[in-house]
C-alpha cells in the first residue's frame, strides 16, 4: 500500500502477555522500533502514538487483549511492522 | 518555611526503623514545587529552549552517576528504574513535543515542562490498572529532576544526600530508597508513610534509623541544621543541645564496643551457651543482598521477599530475570538453604505493582498464596524462575499466607506440573522443597496436618500477631495491643513448632519477632529450629544467643505459655532472666528489654 507516494505497512496484533505492556516490555518494544529507519505508529482507534517513544508507550497502556494496529511508514516498513509484531506475540520473551 | 521560636524542637513521629541518628538535615527536594509561569519575549525563547536541552542533559548525567555510585547488577529492580527514567530523557518525540510547546506559547521551559510532564502522569494515574498507573511515579521523578534542574533548588535530590546526614522528605518514592546504602544517609525522616511501606521495610532491613508520619517536618527543619533521630521512640529533635548529645555520644559509645564484641562471633555457628544449635540465617529483599548478608554470617536466606523484584515503576520482571536473580541468591550460598517467597503482595505489601482492585478489608482479602493462584500466568513464571534457579539442590520455594490445606496443595501441583514441563524441556531442576509462611490463625490450629504436606515451616510473627489479636499495629489508637508476648501468641507459636516437630519438618521464624529481645528468647525457649533476620541484626542475635542456656529458656517459656495476661507474661519474662546481667528492662505500655554484653 502506499500513501501520498509513500510506502505504508499496516498489521494487527493481539497483546498476550500479562498485565500488558507495562515497563519492561514498553522498553523493548521502544528499542525494537527505534532500530529502524521507517516511522512507526501503534495503537487502537483511541490513541496512535511513535513506537519510537517510550512516553508514548507508556500513555498507550495496553493491557493483555488489546487488538493493537502497527502502521509503518518508510523504506523498512515491512520488516519493522513484523518485527515488533513478533515482539508482542512472543509476549516479550516472558 | 515556619519561623521557631526555640532554637531545640522535638517532633514527634512514628518510630519506623530502629535505631539513633546525629548528623545535619538533608532535605529533599519536594514534588510539589511552584513553578513560576510567564511569558518569555520572542527573542528569548531559543534561550528557553537550551535551558531545557542543558536540563535533560544534565538530568541524564546525574541518573548516570547514581547508577554507577549504587552499583547496582542489572537483574536489580532499581537499576530498570534508572534504565527507564535515561529512556524518557532519550524520548525525542517528548522532546520535541515540549520545544515545540516552547516555540508556540513563548513561555518559559519550566512551565511548560511541568504542565507536559503533570498531563502525562495525570492521565496514567486515571487508569484502571495498577501496573500502568504506577509508571506515574516515573513520569514525576523524571519530571521533579529536570525541574529542579531549570528552577535551581531548594533542597536536593536522594542521589546527592551526602554521607551520614538525615534526609528529611515528605515521602520518599521507590527509586530514592535504592540511595539506602550502607555508609551511606544516617537517617530517615518523613511526613508521610506506614509502618508497612516500603520505605519503612527497607530502611529496617538496612539499619537505617526512621522515623515516619512527623507532621510539617519539611517547613519546621532547615536545611543543614543539626537532627538528632531516634528511631526507637519516634522522636526528632532538631537542633539538639549538649545534653542531648551527651546522651547520643553514650549511646553510640555503648553500640560501639557492643559491635567490637558481636563482630567476634560473626563466623561462628548460631547457637546457645549450652549448646542447642540454632542457625541464625538473613532476610533479604534484593539479590545483592546475598552477599552481604553472607559476609554478616548469616546461615543461609531465611526469606527473600520477591516482591521488592517487582518494585513499583520497574515493571513485572520476566522469567530470565528472575531466574538470574534467584540464581545468584543461590551462588552466595552453596552450602545452606535459601528461601525465596513467591510474590506476597495484598493487604498492607508493597503495592504499585499488579492490578490489585479496589478491597473494603485487604487484610483479609485477596493476598499472598491467594493472589497466586488467582494469577496463575505470574505465578508459573515465578515458580518457573525459581525451579530453573534451583539446579543446586539449595533453592526452597516458600508460599506466603497459607490459610487451608487447599492451597497448598494447588500451589504443589502447580509446581510439580512446572519441575515436570522444565525436565522435559531439558532443564536440570532439583526435586522442589516446598514450604509456607504460618501467619494466619487457621494454619496454627491445622499446622500438625499441613506439616504433614510441607516441606518446612516459617513463621511470620509480623501478620501472625495481627491477626491472633485482630490489631492492626499502623492504627496508633491501638498499636499498642500489638505484643508478641502476649500469652495468646506464645500458644499460637508453641502449637506451630509442636505441629512442625510431630511431623517431623523443621520450622523457622522470619518475622520481626525472631530478631527483637526479648521475644527472640521465646522462641529459642519454644523450640524454634532456626532464625532469620535482617543482615546487621545477624552477628548481634548470634552473640545474644551464644550468653544464655537453652535450658533456662525452654523453662522460662513453658511458664510463659501458663499465663492468662500479656502483664504476667512481661513479669515472668523480667523475672527468668534475671541470673542474666547482660539483659536489661524498662517497662511502659510494653517491655524494652536492652542487651548490653558489658555489665558486670
Amino acid at each position: 500500500m502506499t500513501r501520498g507516494g509513500r510506502r505504508v505497512y499496516e498489521t494487527t496484533v493481539t497483546v498476550r502477555n500479562v498485565p500488558g505492556i507495562h515497563a519492561r516490555p514498553a522498553a523493548e518494544l521502544v528499542k525494537k522500533a527505534s532500530l529502524f529507519k521507517c516511522q512507526i505508529q501503534i495503537g487502537t482507534d483511541r490513541l496512535m502514538v511513535n513506537a519510537k517513544s517510550i512516553m508514548g508507550v507508556m500513555m498507550l497502556a495496553a493491557e493483555t487483549g488489546t487488538v493493537l494496529v502497527i502502521r509503518a511508514t518508510g523504506p523498512d516498513e515491512r520488516a519493522a511492522a513484523e518485527a515488533l509484531k513478533g515482539l508482542i506475540e512472543a509476549r516479550f520473551g516472558e | 518555611m515556619m519561623v521557631r521560636k526555640d532554637k531545640r524542637v522535638v517532633l514527634q513521629g512514628l518510630g519506623a526503623s530502629p535505631g539513633q541518628a546525629l548528623g545535619p538535615a538533608f532535605l529533599l527536594v519536594s514534588r510539589e514545587v511552584d513553578v513560576p509561569v510567564h511569558r518569555v519575549p520572542p527573542e528569548g525563547v531559543a534561550g528557553e529552549i537550551r535551558l531545557f536541552r542543558r536540563a535533560v542533559r544534565e538530568a541524564r548525567r546525574e541518573i548516570l552517576v547514581l547508577r554507577e555510585r549504587l552499583g547496582l547488577v542489572p537483574e536489580d529492580p532499581g537499576d530498570q528504574i534508572l534504565a527507564s527514567h535515561l529512556m524518557i530523557l532519550q524520548d525525542r518525540e517528548l522532546a520535541k513535543e515540549i520545544v515545540a510547546a516552547i516555540k508556540a506559547e513563548q513561555s518559559n521551559a519550566a512551565a511548560i515542562v511541568r504542565r507536559a510532564f503533570a498531563a502525562k502522569a495525570h492521565y496514567l494515574e486515571t487508569l484502571a490498572s495498577e501496573v500502568f498507573r504506577a509508571r506515574a511515579a516515573d513520569v514525576r521523578d523524571v519530571q521533579q529532576r529536570l525541574l529542579a534542574r531549570l528552577l535551581g533548588r531548594t533542597g536536593g535530590l536522594m542521589g546527592e544526600a551526602p554521607a551520614g546526614s538525615i534526609v528529611v522528605a515528605r515521602e520518599i518514592t521507590p527509586s530514592e530508597t535504592l540511595a539506602l546504602t550502607p555508609g551511606g544517609v544516617a537517617g530517615l525522616v518523613t511526613e508521610q508513610g506506614t509502618l508497612m511501606s516500603h520505605v519503612t521495610i527497607l530502611a529496617r532491613s538496612r539499619g537505617v534509623p526512621a522515623v515516619i508520619g512527623v507532621d510539617a517536618a519539611l517547613a519546621t527543619v532547615t536545611a543543614g541544621e543539626p537532627l538528632l533521630l531516634d528511631g526507637d521512640r519516634g522522636l526528632v529533635v532538631c537542633s539538639p543541645n549538649d545534653e542531648d548529645v551527651r546522651r547520643h555520644e553514650e549511646t553510640r559509645a555503648r553500640e560501639k564496643r557492643i559491635a567490637h564484641r558481636v563482630a567476634r562471633v560473626e563466623g561462628r555457628p548460631g547457637a546457645t551457651r549450652d549448646g542447642r544449635r540454632v542457625p541464625i540465617a538473613a532476610n533479604i529483599e534484593r539479590p545483592e543482598d546475598a552477599e552481604a548478608a553472607r559476609r554478616a554470617g548469616a546461615e543461609g536466606i531465611g526469606l527473600f521477599r520477591t516482591e521488592f523484584l517487582f518494585l513499583a515503576g520497574s515493571g513485572l520482571p520476566g522469567e530470565a530475570a528472575q531466574t538470574s536473580a534467584y540464581e545468584a541468591v543461590s551462588r552466595a550460598f552453596p552450602e545452606s538453604a535459601v528461601t525465596i517467597r513467591t510474590l506476597d503482595v495484598g493487604g498492607d505489601k508493597v503495592g504499585g505493582l499488579i492490578a490489585l482492585p479496589h478491597e473494603e478489608n485487604p487484610f483479609l482479602g485477596l493476598r499472598g498464596i491467594r493472589f497466586c493462584l488467582e494469577h496463575p500466568e505470574m505465578f508459573l513464571a515465578q515458580v518457573r524462575a525459581l525451579l530453573r534457579a534451583s539446579a543446586r539442590g539449595n533453592v526452597r520455594i516458600l508460599l506466603p499466607m497459607v490459610s487451608a490445606a487447599g492451597e497448598l496443595r494447588e500451589a504443589r501441583r502447580l509446581i510439580e506440573q512446572t519441575a515436570e514441563t522444565l525436565r522435559d524441556e531439558g532443564h536440570a531442576v532439583a526435586k522442589p522443597s516446598v514450604g509456607l509462611m504460618i501467619e494466619v490463625p487457621s494454619a496454627v490450629w491445622m499446622s500438625d496436618a499441613l506439616a504433614r504436606e510441607a516441606d518446612f515451616f516459617s513463621i511470620g510473627s509480623n501478620d501472625l500477631i495481627q491477626y491472633c489479636l485482630a490489631v492492626d499495629r499502623g492504627n496508633a489508637q491501638i498499636a499498642h495491643l500489638y505484643d508478641g508476648l502476649d500469652p495468646a501468641v506464645l500458644r499460637a507459636l508453641d502449637q506451630t513448632v509442636r505441629g512442625a516437630h510431630g511431623a517431623g519438618i523443621r520450622v523457622g521464624s522470619c518475622g520481626e519477632m525472631s530478631g527483637e529481645l526479648p521475644g527472640l528468647l521465646l522462641l529459642v525457649g519454644l523450640g524454634i529450629d532456626e532464625l532469620s533476620v535482617a543482615p546487621f541484626l545477624v552477628a548481634r542475635t548470634k552473640a545474644v544467643l551464644a550468653g544464655v542456656d537453652a535450658a533456662d529458656l525452654e523453662r522460662l517459656a513453658r511458664r510463659c505459655l501458663a499465663a492468662a495476661a500479656v502483664e504476667e507474661v512481661r513479669r515472668l519474662v523480667v523475672a527468668g532472666l534475671r541470673q542474666y546481667p547482660q539483659f536489661h528492662f524498662e517497662e511502659h505500655d510494653g517491655l524494652t528489654c536492652l542487651w548490653d554484653p558489658e555489665t558486670p
